[in-house]
Formats: structure tokens, sequence, C-alpha cells
């Protein structure tokens, strides 16, 4: 906030002095901030030194749906609840726009600096969320810098895929049946390797359920789900168990969804991951 | 055989191969039979065989599972208002369905779920019997029904809290709507010994059912063994409920619906209710999913939706034509 910024002039007194500059501090760089999100928790991580960070939501340490789940079991993991965040006197509540949404409307209403997250589906609003979280946390040197890698990362990967994958079809199959259609980072990162989206191709938008008869038609050439061991848990996917499925010549492969659900610098692990995966597939 | 159960097979059959014909993709249904005759391998045999087979199948078997159970209960407990959804039966099934499920249970053979379904559906049964010698109006055993649905769908629900997969919770939100989309011939296997088992034991109560309408003691009068009777009753909708609630979810008002509209049709005898409300529920049931295939949105509405906005509707209408 460059305007708070503003040098105090020389006639003003010591107490008034003291009196801006306490709010000025906090502005430009909070120093209790507190998440209530899977997705800000993990850029919280990446960005801030953990002395300033005061609680993180408890999936945060949750390897299912967080990529830094060991680095986030050292700090307090709270549930959402305005009085629990209340308690903590924080500088900045950063949440999700689809999250908690009755807490953070609660905590802003008493006066706190909430920030909330929109949803990144390509890679370019992937980026800016990081710059974003990064500008409001006061780090964007290292923001900088985790952008720069996972861009050079996404860059290689990329050119090593595409001539292996491009035109080929693939799908991201999820549970309850659901594809990842039109306006989703899956979708966005199928067609930055050149592929086609059978799930976008037949109609479905966002994350959605794909009729198994379609999934069949369209004949993928490769299935993209979860690791073996989160699918075990899920009993809801009848697409992938269904035996009809056999009969398509489809390569399998394996992307966890955590590193989609969120932004992050994780994203470039999936396009290195997807790299590894055709190579030995071929 | 009276034309008008002969014209309500002729339907099943219609609605069934309609059921066949519809679908998401625009396969060729000649292409594919003539795949199938010269046993080539083909997509569109695939999903005729493979896709909607099975799902034809199943709501087939399931309509009529669901409504000859509705008839059986509501001759049970000579309540015009019983169902096994209306009464919880169909809801404490799920409940130990969902438990064997998200507790790994499942995995241990082939009839684990089923059975956990079958033994919710009978644990239900028992109880409403025990509450109808105790509670005076057939309004009253609604209520509780009403009752146990609240009880049981809150345990699902607080089961779930301590289930080890962070999804299950979406999963059976989904699943407790009721569906036969996406399913496969394992599920058919699964549930036909059920069914079979289930609507054997119910028919051969048809008689007695008969008899129990004039009242228990004039049925015990007429040589019937009614505890004898009651059991092969309770198992049979067990049966029929649980296997359905284990391949489909929760399909409501099916076993409300079809007795009724075909009650007329039998002059109110509950022994051939019985059996005309076989091919009515695959009728109805047939009719909602093709219904569901054909409906304009983006997603495919979940089946036990439709029949709900089919089904609470009429639950209404037999509420105030009750009263007057």
């Amino acid at each position: 906030m460059p305007a708070m910024n503003i040098p105090p002039r020389p006639c003003l007194s010591l107490l008034l002095l003291l009196a801006l500059s306490v709010p000025t501090m906090a502005q430009s760089a909070p120093a209790r901030i507190v998440s209530m999100n899977v997705c800000t928790d993990q850029l919280l991580l990446l960005l801030v030194e953990p002395a300033r960070i005061k609680s993180l939501s408890y999936f945060a340490a949750d390897p299912a749906y967080s990529n830094l789940a060991t680095r986030a079991q050292a700090l307090p993991a709270n549930r959402g609840q305005a009085d629990e965040v209340m308690v903590l006197q924080p500088d900045l509540v950063l949440t999700s726009a689809f999250s908690a949404s009755f807490t953070a409307s609660v905590l802003q209403r008493l006066h706190q600096r909430v920030e909330r997250l929109g949803f990144a589906s390509t890679r370019q609003q992937v980026f800016a969320q990081i710059a974003q979280v990064a500008a409001w946390t006061g780090n964007p040197d290292q923001a900088a810098i985790l952008i720069e890698t996972a861009r050079a990362r996404i860059a290689e990967a990329t050119r090593q895929l595409q001539p292996l994958v491009a035109g080929k079809k693939a799908v991201f199959l999820s549970s309850n049946g659901v594809a990842f259609g039109t306006g989703t980072l899956q979708d966005d990162f199928l067609r930055s390797i050149g592929m086609r989206n059978v799930a976008a191709e037949a109609g479905v938008a966002g994350p959605a359920p794909l009729p198994l008869e379609l999934l069949l038609a369209a004949a993928p050439d490769f299935v993209i789900s979860e690791p073996r061991g989160a699918l075990d848990q899920q009993q809801a996917h009848p697409l992938l168990q269904h035996p009809a499925l056999r009969h398509l010549h489809t390569h399998s492969l394996v992307l966890p969804e955590r590193w989609f659900d969120c932004a992050g610098p994780w994203l470039a692990d999936a396009y290195a991951s997807m790299a590894e995966q055709v190579r030995v597939q071929r | 055989m009276k034309p008008a159960l002969l014209g309500l097979y002729v339907l099943v059959a219609g609605l069934w191969l309609l059921e066949l014909a519809s679908g998401a993709s625009g396969i060729n249904l000649a292409a594919a039979l003539a795949d199938w005759w010269h046993n080539s391998a083909s997509v569109a045999r695939i999903i005729l065989f493979e896709v909607r087979l099975p799902r034809a199948l199943l709501a087939l078997l399931v309509g009529a599972a669901l409504a000859s159970s509705g008839a059986a209960l509501q001759g049970l407990l000579r309540n015009p208002l019983a169902s096994p959804d209306m009464l919880g039966v169909s809801q404490s099934a799920a409940l130990l369905a969902v438990c064997v499920l998200y507790f790994g249970y499942s995995r241990l053979a082939w009839f684990v779920l089923p059975l956990a379904a079958l033994c919710g559906a009978a644990l239900a049964v028992l109880l409403l019997l025990q509450l109808t010698r105790r509670l005076a109006s057939a309004q009253a055993l609604i209520l509780a029904g009403i009752a146990l649905t609240a009880l049981t769908s809150a345990l699902t629900t607080f089961a779930l809290d301590y289930a080890p997969n962070p999804y299950a919770l979406q999963e059976v939100y989904f699943w407790m709507l009721g569906s036969v989309a996406n399913r496969s011939n394992a599920e058919v296997l699964l549930a036909l010994p059920f069914f079979g088992v289930g609507t054997a034991l119910l028919l051969s109560c048809r008689r007695c059912l008969d008899a129990l309408s004039l009242g228990e003691d004039t049925a015990a009068t007429l040589g019937y063994p009614l505890s004898q009777y009651r059991w092969r009753l309770i198992v049979g909708v067990a049966c029929n409920v649980g296997a359905a609630v284990a391949v489909s979810g929760s399909i409501g008002f099916v076993g409300l619906i079809v007795p009724h509209v075909l009650r007329p049709l039998v002059q109110s005898q509950p022994g051939r209710l019985l059996w005309w409300s076989l091919p009515g529920g695959s009728a109805l049931v047939l009719l909602a999913d093709v219904l569901v295939q054909h409906l304009p949105g983006t997603q495919e509405l979940q089946l036990g939706v439709l029949t709900a906005l089919l089904g609470a509707p009429f639950f209404l209408y037999l509420l105030l034509k009750q009263r007057s």
C-alpha cells in the first residue's frame, strides 16, 4: 500500500508518528496471518516464514489434499470457525472465494482484513494467484522465483511431451463419474501439450459427470486418474471400475488431483510426471 | 390372463426396448446387434451389451422389487400409505450398506453389501411391525416412518463423518439420490438371486394377504399361520429392498405409487395386487429412466430425483383423498 507509506512531516509529534507507523507496518507486511483454505494454506507455506503464520486450515496437514502436509503439521490448525480465528488476532485472513463464506463475512463485519483467492483454471491464473498471495503477504521476491522456476519446468516438460502426445485423446476422471471439461486447469494442461480433451469434446463444462457411453465412444488414448491408494478408498468410481473399459485400448496415467486443485508450483510436477509416465509407456 | 395385465406386460416390453435405444451416444442398435452376431468387437456392441443392457435390466428388476415390496407392506401393515421409502425401510438398508462400504467390509465377499442392506431393511420392518401394534392410526405409523427415516439418515451422515475416505459424504449423497446409470452386468448378477428369493417369498403369501385384508382374527380362523407368513413377508421385503438399495441407491415412491394406481384394477385384492405390481413397478422405473435420459440439460438427472418429483405430489393427493 504505497499511499500509507508517505513519510510523516517533520513537524508531527513523536506520538503521532508512532500511531501512524504501527498500522503502516501491519499493512505492508502482515505478521499474524491465518489461512482457512487449503489452497491459501499451501501458498503461505511456500511464500511466508512460519513465524508469521498463526494458523492453517486442518486440510493443510492432510496428504490427500495438501502438497505440503509434513510442513503444515508443525503449525496450528483451524476448522474455519470465526471464534478460533478471532482469538489469534490476525492482521490478515486468507480464504478462497468458495469456502468458509459465513466465517469470512463474520470476520469482515468485525473489521478483520480478509482476502479471498479465486479459482485458477489456466497456467497464467496459477502464476497470477501465486503473485497475488505474495502481494498480500509482502513476499513478491519469493513469488517471482517460484513462478520463474515453475515456468521453466513446465516449458521443458511441454517440449518433451508435445512430439509424443500431440493429437492424442485423453480424459481426467474423478470420483462419482466426474470428468474435467472446459474451463478447468486439467483442460488447459491437456491443450497446452497438444492433446485433445475427450470430456471437453463431449460437451462437459467444468468438473461434471461424463456419461460412460460417451467415454467409450470417444475411445481415449489416455485415462488419467488419482493414484491407486486414493482410488481404493473411493467406492463411487463407476467409470474407472466399469468392466466395459477393458475393451478400450487405453493407457492409464496417474496424476494426483491435489496438483490441480490448488494453484502452486506443483503444476510443474504434473507436467514432469506426465512426461515421465508417457516416456515409460511408449 | 386378463387383457389389462397383458397390456401391462406389453408396456414393460416396449419401455424396455425404448430404454435400450436411449443413451448419451447415438449408436446404431442394428449395427450393434450385427457386430454381436458376427462376434466382432465394436464400440456400439460394447455400449449396447455392457452399458445399456445392465441399465435396462436393473431398471426392470429394481422397479419390480420395489413395487412388490410396497404392495406387500401395504397388505401386511394394512396401511395404504406404507411403502419401503416412506417408512424408512430403504434408508435403514442404506445405513448398513454405507457402513460396510466405507469401512471396507464390502470387499470381504460379493454378498456382504446386499446382505448388509437386507439386514437393515429387515430390522426396519420388524420395528415397524412392533410399532403397528402399539399405534392407533394409519397416519401415526407414517409419522413413525418419518422418524425412522430421519434417524437412519442422520446415522448415515454420522457414520460417514468417521469414514476414512474424505469424499465419502459427497459420494453417498449422490448414491442416495438413486440411479441405475453406469452399472455393469456384475451388479445385475449380484442382485438377481436376492430379487428371486424375495419375490418368490412375497408371492407365496398372496392368499394369506387376501385373508389378512379381512383382519388378523379372520385370517387365523381361515387357517393361515400368521406368524409364519409374517416372517416370509419380512424376509421377502428385506431381500427385495436390500438388493435394490445395494445396486441402485434409494429410489423413492415406486413402492407407493404403483400399488395405488393398480389397486382399482384388481378389485383391491392384496394377493393379486402383488402380481400386478411386478410389471407395474418395472414400467414406472423404466419410464422414469427413459425420461431422465431424454430431459434437456447439461447433466443427467438422478433417477430417484425424478421418481420423487412424480411421487411426492401423488403422496399429497393420496393424503387428501384419505381424508375425504
